[in-house]
Formats: structure tokens, sequence, C-alpha cells
């Protein structure tokens, strides 16, 4: 199983909302319009939706 | 009658595709000199990932433009109210402050809540297109008004006002007039705008004006409001209208794809990436300038030149996706460039999705028979056209 890891430079996001177009289930975007990860990194380094999520 | 100016190259299309001369410059030089047709040299970008590099990165390829046409004698003061609010005049920072005061209203969350609005204006489009009854032009009928009525329902633009801004838009994004009509029309534009942007300022609406004046007003001057406004307007009719005008040609040629999109909801959002890849609106090049000397495909371009990325050439590049010359909506999906790529991102993007996802399918439900009216060849592509797109499209059904 390979394993993937994603983080969100929320400084250099420009808000085009492509991240939420391209992948609904990992990313939104805060009222600002600016990236939300809905997926965090657990103890082992890969991303999972927050607990109160899953 | 003065005669048309010769198209640039890298505006020359054969219907929907690019010239043969600039599929074969993507695929042995990559990068070649082209004249822009404003008076300058610039080295024209034509593959995917060059294009890419150029517009995903604005410390060397700058938009803030150095250059100057030699027959722009405006005074520098001039100049700087010419391009107050207009954020692609703008690198970061200067541009970053401007785009994060409109991205909460363009977010994907932010139009949801415009689609029953949007499915209402464009229900009663379909009506008015029944009850005027056939032959029409689409056009004129559907794909202008319906981006033009959201797009001033959204900013605060008086809808009853459209013939006069419309014209002058559409004149404003031909290549052809002269530099002298290109000034008088910017003039007019601007003066328009900054009557909107006062009656704001004195009586803040729930609009987007309303909205930047009551949350920036501090913040932005009432020219920046004005280019804001004159941009976003512009922006939000030409290119939505020619992607429904060119969209509806090119699934009208494609019948088995066209009724894809009619008879499964599930095939719309692929066909509008499709769509947007393959008809390639946006054809004028995008212009930057370099800031200090860059390779792009092998070659070396010094600072303070002009790079003109081709969209056409790097949304039909095999390197994009494999028979690239070829339209299948069932495979669309965004990575595509149409609406370029990096801090310029089209702003609207999210609204004009949204506008493609309602318009088309319920333009092919309420006439399931939808078909020319005209010969196909008879149907005439705007040339000479910033924002790519066909003058007329008659439609019967």
């Amino acid at each position: 199983v390979s394993r993937m890891s994603i983080r969100a430079d929320r400084d250099v996001c420009i808000g085009a909302g492509m991240c939420v177009v391209a992948a609904p289930a990992v990313f939104d975007q805060d009222a600002d319009g600016l990236v939300l990860l809905l997926l965090v990194e657990d103890s082992e380094g890969s991303t999972r939706p927050p607990p109160a999520r899953r | 009658m003065t005669q048309a100016p010769a198209v640039p190259l890298h505006m020359r299309r054969d219907g929907f595709d690019p010239v043969e001369e600039m599929t074969r410059i993507r695929r042995d030089e990559g990068v070649s000199p082209v004249e822009t047709g404003f008076g300058a040299r610039a080295h024209l970008v034509t593959r995917y990932a060059d294009v890419r590099e150029v517009l995903g990165d604005a410390t060397r390829f700058s938009n803030a433009g150095a250059f100057r046409p030699p027959e722009d004698d405006r005074s520098d003061e001039q100049r700087e109210r010419d391009r107050a609010g207009m954020l692609l005049a703008f690198d970061p920072p200067e541009h970053t402050r401007l785009r994060r005061m409109l991205t909460p209203e363009f977010t994907v969350r932010r139009m949801r809540t415009l689609e029953p609005r949007i499915a209402e204006i464009v229900a009663d489009h379909l009506d008015a297109l029944e009850r005027a009854g056939r032959p029409a032009n689409l056009v004129a009928q559907f794909a202008l008004p319906i981006p033009s009525l959201v797009i001033c329902e959204l900013l605060g633009v008086p809808y009853a006002d459209r013939a006069e801004f419309q014209a002058r838009s559409g004149r404003l994004l031909d290549l052809s007039i002269s530099m002298d009509e290109r000034r008088e029309l910017a003039r007019e534009n601007q003066a328009y705008m900054d009557s909107l942007v006062a009656g704001a300022l004195a009586d803040p609406g729930e609009d987007m004006l309303g909205m930047l004046v009551r949350e920036h007003g501090a913040e932005l001057t009432a020219a920046e409001l004005s280019g804001i406004g004159s941009l976003l307007l512009i922006a939000g009719h030409e290119t939505t209208s020619n992607m429904l005008g060119l969209g509806t040609l090119a699934l009208l040629r494609h019948p088995d794809q066209l009724a894809a999109v009619r008879d499964d909801p599930a095939a719309v959002g692929p066909a509008v990436e499709e769509l947007l890849r393959w008809v390639s609106i946006v054809h004028t090049g995008v212009l930057r300038t370099t800031t200090t000397e860059v390779e792009i495909a092998g070659r070396r371009i010094g600072p303070g030149e002009l790079v003109l990325c081709a969209l056409p050439t790097a949304n039909r590049d095999p390197a994009l996706i494999a028979d690239s010359e070829r339209l299948d909506v069932r495979r669309g999906a965004p990575g595509h460039p149409a609406f370029g790529h990096g801090v310029h991102h089209c702003l609207g993007a999210p609204l004009a999705r949204m506008e493609m996802r309602i318009a088309f399918p319920a333009l092919l439900r309420r006439f399931p028979d939808l078909a020319l009216a005209v010969p196909a060849e008879d149907v005439a592509f705007r040339a000479y056209h910033f924002v790519y797109g066909v003058h007329a499209l008659p439609v019967t059904w």
C-alpha cells in the first residue's frame, strides 16, 4: 500500500478552489477561500480524516 | 475601408484546432519568436509543461509589465490610474492584496449558493427561446445574456445598461480596432464603472461592489474599485459566453457526446472540463515579462523579454493527455490550463464551471433535437478577437 502525505501552504494559497474541484474529499476552503485540509497526518505519517470526521 | 491586420500566428485557428504551424512548433522547437500583434516581439511558449512553469513562477515571469507599446503616449500618472485594481497587471505582493479581498466571493461553496438563481436565469432564457421560436441565434439569445446577467447581479451592475457595456467590451477585445478607438472605449468603460463605484460608495448594496466598499473601503481607492469592477465585468461575460457558444457547437458536431451530456447527469462535470481544454477560448496568448535570464525548452531568454503562453497548444499537448486532438467528454478532468495556472489562475473559474454545468444540460434537455440551422461551414469564428468564439450560432430544434 503506498502512503501519501498532504501538506497545504496557506501562505501561498490563492484560493482558486482547484483542489476542491479535483478532490472534494480531501480539500475544502475556509470563509476567506483559502485551502483547508479535510485529512490530517497521523502518528505514522499517513493522512487520514480528522477523528471527528471518521 | 481599412484593411484588417493579419492575425498573429499564435491566434490562428483552424476551426477549433490550433493551426498546423503551431502544432509543429510545439513538437519541434517548443519555443519560437513571434509578433505579438501590438508592435512587439515575444517568445511563444507552446508546450503544456513549459506553460505551467512560466505561469507558475510569478517571480521570474512578471505581470507588472515593463513593456510599453510605442504608440502608448499616456503619462505615467494616467497609466497608474488605468491599471489600478487590475489584478492581471500586478505581481505579488500587490496582486495578493487585491486577490485576497475577492477570493471569498468565488469559493466553490459560495458558488453553490448561487446555483438556484443561475438555474432560474437559464430556465428563463430557455423559455424566451421557446417563445421566440426557431430558428434562433444561440449566441445572442442564450450564450451571451446568461453569463452577462449573472455577473451583473453578482457585481451590482444594472442589467438595463447591458447593450452599452456589452458593445463596448466586445469592441475592446477586438484585436483589429485602432489604438485611438481602444483608448476611447477604455475611457468610456472607466467613466461608466466610476459612476457605479460612486453609487456603491454612497450607498453600498448587497452585491460585490457593495461588499468591497463595506469590508475593504478603507484599503481600496475609488480607482481600484473601478478597475476591479471593470475587470470582473468583462471577464465575467465574454469568457463564459464564448464557452457556452463554442461548447454547444462542439457538441453539435459530436452528436454521441452531446447525447451523453444531455442524458447522463454524471457526464456533465467531466464534459465541462474536456470542453474547456479542447475549445481553449483564451487564445491571445498569456503575456509575461522575464525578470531574469531564463531557459525554456532549451532556449535561453534574457531579462526584460516578453514571453507569450499559448493555451490552445498547451491544452492539446500529448504530454497533457493521450490522443490530445480528440474531443472526448467522458474523460474530462481538471488539470488543463484553460483557466491559466499559478497566482493568476482565473478567479471566476468556480462561477464559470457552475454556469456551464447548469446551462449545457438544461439547453440540451429543453431542445433534445437541437441542430445547426445553417451548414456547419457557414458558422464564422471570430479570428481577431482576444476571446475565441463565434459571431452567431443559428440553431433550430
